[in-house]
């Protein structure tokens, strides 16, 4: 590697960007994002999904949790996707997919769950932040159960709001 | 690292790219006139062709499943992130977020009782889960919160952390079927974590005195 020539503009670069080479660098880092994190992800999120497709597994949690998914007016398969974003988000989102796609769900269905979804966190994910953070047990067990209540306020708001518009 | 950022200032274009970016995400020019839909994400992204008539747009066709379909959904949304993570950049660069934690600053100790230095770990929070946390800690070994604002501040973060890049990333592929502008699932996830977090501030309070933990002076 060469080094580079004291006082030379690229010496001095990483203190000011431009909008171009800030916006270049953004999109790599979005693809970065995207190539790493999100596509292998769905590897997981399909076999999760198919099993529970195929099992007719999403039938039977459909019948049992129906009655709890009413109060947010989603059909009862929407638990799966609820309770799966609960492990990991990409159940959720993947799995509304085909389910949009058959009519289960609608857009105002969507609409209800998405929040619901964005409002959970990994068991795993919860377990680190707490740590880093520096939390004890009875604060971390007590976080956890908000996070379940977060998801459920976020659907009971988007709810009402999609009730009164 | 509380002081140094506590003291660093944001100009006006912090402001007022804090703005372009709750303009852009929340979807609020979402089909507006000509000019106007220059402020939405959705303009620049456009849309996929279909191949056949009756088909998806883009290379999804219609009645796939498993896997295989969900790759190809996967591949449809790259083009979305790849901007909205550049435009978030770009906002960060330019101190938007900063000028977020600045204007709620003076709202943080009436709505959650945690210190006005809290804004950051909330406003880092939309982005990334482990830095808040991180952040957290930092606050309460300086002393700058004590043991019950710790707890508020983790039940805010805990629940959809990084949640703007999350609907950047995941939420992208369920965007065309929302009612709604993206803006109502980032309003009201943030007002669940608001309640939340009280929730928490009264539990903790109530129980206060059974705390292990010695809670410093006020809170």
């Amino acid at each position: 590697m060469e080094k580079t020539v004291q006082g030379s503009p690229a010496a001095q670069a990483p203190k000011k960007k431009g909008f171009l080479d800030l916006f270049l660098g953004g999109g790599k880092k979005g693809l970065n994002m995207w190539f790493n994190n999100m596509m292998p992800s769905i590897v997981v999120g399909g076999l999760l999904i198919s099993l529970i497709n195929e099992t007719g597994l999403i039938d039977l949690i459909g019948v049992v949790l129906g009655p709890v998914m009413g109060i947010f007016g989603l059909p009862g398969e929407a638990a799966v996707l609820w309770v799966g974003s609960f492990m990991t988000m990409s159940i959720g989102i993947l799995g509304a997919l085909p389910l949009i796609e058959s009519g289960v769900l609608t857009m105002e269905h969507v609409t209800i769950l998405l929040p619901m979804i964005m409002a959970t966190t990994a068991p795993a994910k919860i377990i680190r932040m707490a740590g880093v953070a520096g939390a004890d047990g009875k604060t971390l067990k007590l976080s956890y159960l908000m996070m379940f209540l977060c998801s459920i306020l976020a659907g009971l708001m988007t709810r009402v709001i999609t009730l009164i518009f | 690292m509380e002081t140094v950022e506590k003291k660093e200032k944001v100009g006006i274009s912090g402001y007022a790219w804090f703005l372009l970016a709750l303009l852009f995400f929340s979807g609020a020019f979402r089909g507006a006139p000509a000019p106007l839909n220059l402020l939405d994400l959705s303009t620049y992204l456009g849309s996929f062709g279909t191949i056949v008539e009756g088909a998806a747009p883009g290379i999804l066709g219609k009645g796939g499943s498993g896997l295989n379909n969900l790759f190809l959904t996967c591949f449809t949304i790259a083009p979305g992130v790849m901007f909205s993570v550049a435009f978030m950049e770009a906002v960060e660069y330019y101190g938007g977020l900063k000028a977020a934690g600045k204007l709620l600053t003076p709202l943080l100790r009436p709505l959650m009782g945690v210190p006005g230095e809290s804004a950051l770990v909330m406003i880092c929070n939309l982005q990334s889960s482990d830095t808040s946390a991180a952040m957290i800690k930092s606050l309460y070994d300086s002393k700058t919160i004590n043991a019950v604002q710790q707890g508020i501040l983790l039940a805010f973060c805990l629940p959809g952390p990084a949640l703007l890049g999350m609907m950047i990333s995941y939420g992208v592929m369920l965007y065309p079927y929302l009612l709604y502008g993206s803006g109502i699932v980032i309003v009201t996830v943030l007002l669940s974590k608001f309640i939340v977090a009280n929730l928490m501030r009264i539990i903790l309070m109530g129980g206060g005195k059974n705390n292990k933990k010695p809670a410093a002076q006020e809170v």
